[in-house]
């Protein structure tokens, strides 16, 4: 749907984005992460034609494909109420359909229904927010971008504003959501990528990248009788690159490089039937989203 | 008229509504036109309090009838009046840019044509409608005050009316500038330099009739009674095309603005 190709953009000689590629296809929804000041904003206010480029390549899959932006802080008119504003944004964005029945829907959708006559200067951040997502969904778009949708809201208010989000990525949207909350990401996002010094570190699928950069083959054994013998038995095991006694939960073994989780798995079992040691648990260890996304921001991963 | 035009009309009304902004002139407005000929009414009072040799000169020029208090009233609506006009219509011109309440509307969609017209037809008018009301309300509240009344309320709307377009062309001038670059303080102080400038540039190129920037002095003319002039006509309708000039500017400065990033190509 976006194909974008060594993008590079400067602010006063100080280079933002350095040769940025990025593919967002039909269907994805894309958490697009990074620290604060590495791009982020930058890539989706070029993508939206709110700041021009300085070279690459933005292609979209067809000419006038219809974009719905949420900014990060969404400026909005104080003086007008929830539906004259997304009337006024209906009418902007030239909607064919029926004005009136489409603002009420869109109300819906953000749960605003009930504060729509209410003034937007009364609103709280949450409820511009949603005002916000409501307006960029107005029109249909083929992409949805929302940059830090949850950034500045409360426990509450993120969650409400991720349940529209997650019924959106229910319905088949592309969404790209541009954000730094990971716990956001991994409830929604099917691909991410992370910017790192203006360049697209990694990109991949959420599964896949937890595969390949959190998958570090370590199991964590939990023991019901936490005994020295079953400690030794366990961290002898020859499969294992090191062992961490965790006192007194049990054993992490982490697998020697070639190692698979099976192997070592099965070598665990076997050991634990021999030495006769009774286990709480079981389970694989993997990095986060947030471990793996702090080593790859940090150049570690 | 089409969708957008019609939404941003509603937008513009709504902005100058609620946001008290038009009460606050009116009243402005209103109220000073009114306190100028009580204030010419009251310099006998004054005179009288006041022993100054410098400022009993000073008054000893100024006739206390009608005329003189609908002059006085044209002239403060022409400095004080436009200053507030100016500064409170600063939101809508450029405070929009500087706040990036635009950036929604405009990347939804919402055309710079759309955007920018209907900005120049409603404060223009509105400036416009206070002035001639202004003129009425300083004419009659004179004609009420004085007892040798000369008022002729043809020449209250002819000078109100000139005022107004006068006035206009500020608006037009602030919005413009200010809508085009994004800085409204900038835009109001340009705008007041314009106005003292300009009428020098004009008087050294001998062109006088052509100067919009004299519309007040026709204005204050037709107020003490002077019969209008043909020139006067001419100078409008070139104040008009220079609103409309300018307009065109603004908009050009917009289109110029417009950023299209989608290009398959690489930019070199």
């Amino acid at each position: 749907m976006l194909h974008i190709k060594g993008l590079t953009k400067s602010y006063k000689g100080f280079p933002v984005l350095a040769g940025l590629n990025m593919n967002i296809e039909k269907g994805d929804v894309y958490g697009f992460l990074g620290t604060n000041g590495c791009g982020k904003t930058t890539t989706m206010n070029i993508i939206c034609n709110i700041i021009p480029k300085d070279y690459g390549e933005v292609a979209f899959e067809r000419e006038g494909l219809k974009i719905g932006y949420l900014p990060e802080a969404p400026a909005l008119y104080g003086y007008m109420n929830g539906y004259e504003y997304l009337d006024f944004i209906g009418a902007c964005c030239r909607y064919e359909g029926n004005l009136n029945a489409r603002t009420a829907e869109v109300l819906e959708i953000t749960g605003m229904t009930g504060s729509a006559k209410r003034l937007i200067k009364g609103y709280s951040r949450g409820m511009n927010q949603r005002i916000g997502i409501a307006a960029a969904l107005y029109n249909n778009p083929d992409l949805l971008i929302l940059d830090e949708p949850t950034s500045a809201l409360d426990p509450e208010g993120r969650a409400e504003v991720m349940e529209i989000i997650r019924k959106l990525a229910g319905t088949g949207s592309t969404i790209v959501l541009c954000t730094h909350i990971l716990n956001d990401v991994e409830r929604v996002a099917n691909k991410v990528g992370i910017l790192r010094n203006g360049v697209m570190a990694v990109e991949s699928g959420l599964r896949e990248i937890k595969e390949k950069l959190g998958g570090n083959n370590a199991i964590n054994i939990r023991l019901r009788e936490y005994t020295p013998e079953a400690i030794t038995a366990l961290c002898g095991i020859d499969l294992a690159a090191r062992s961490e006694a965790n006192d007194p939960g049990g054993v992490t073994l982490y697998a020697k490089q070639g190692v698979s989780e099976k192997e070592l798995y099965n070598k665990v079992v076997i050991t634990l039937a021999e030495n006769n040691i009774l286990p709480e648990g079981l389970e694989f260890k993997r990095l986060t989203l947030e471990q793996i996304y702090i080593g790859v921001t940090t150049g570690q991963l | 008229m089409n969708t957008q035009i019609k939404a941003s009309f509603k937008k513009e009304i709504l902005a100058f509504t609620r946001t008290k902004r038009f009460l606050i002139l009116a009243c402005v407005f209103i109220g000073w036109a009114a306190l100028s000929p009580l204030l010419i009414k009251g310099l006998d009072v004054l005179a009288e309090g006041i022993y100054n040799e410098q400022f009993m000169s000073e008054i000893a020029g100024i006739t206390a009838n009608a005329s003189t208090g609908v002059m006085s009233a044209v002239q403060d609506l022409s400095g004080i009046g436009i200053l507030v006009f100016l500064l409170l219509i600063n939101s809508f011109a450029g405070g929009e840019q500087k706040k990036r309440s635009i950036m929604i509307p405009q990347s939804s969609g919402l055309s710079a044509f759309s955007y920018l017209f209907p900005k120049f037809i409603i404060y223009p008018l509105a400036i416009f409608i206070f002035s001639v009301a202004g003129t009425l309300v300083a004419g009659a509240v004179s004609a009420y005050i004085f007892e040798n009344n000369d008022i002729v309320i043809s020449n209250l709307i002819i000078s109100g009316a000139l005022l107004g377009v006068y006035l206009m062309l500020y608006v037009c001038l602030h919005l413009s500038l200010g809508t085009a670059t994004g800085k409204a303080g900038m835009s109001s102080a340009v705008c007041i330099a314009a106005s003292m400038l300009l009428p020098n540039f004009f008087a050294l190129v001998d062109a006088q009739m052509y100067n919009p920037f004299t519309l007040h002095i026709r204005a204050l003319e037709i107020a003490s009674g002077e019969a209008m002039s043909v020139d006067v006509i001419l100078t409008v309708v070139v104040t008009k095309v220079i609103m409309v000039l300018v307009f065109f500017v603004a908009l050009f400065a917009h289109n110029a603005k417009r950023i299209d990033n989608s290009g398959n190509e690489i930019l070199v």
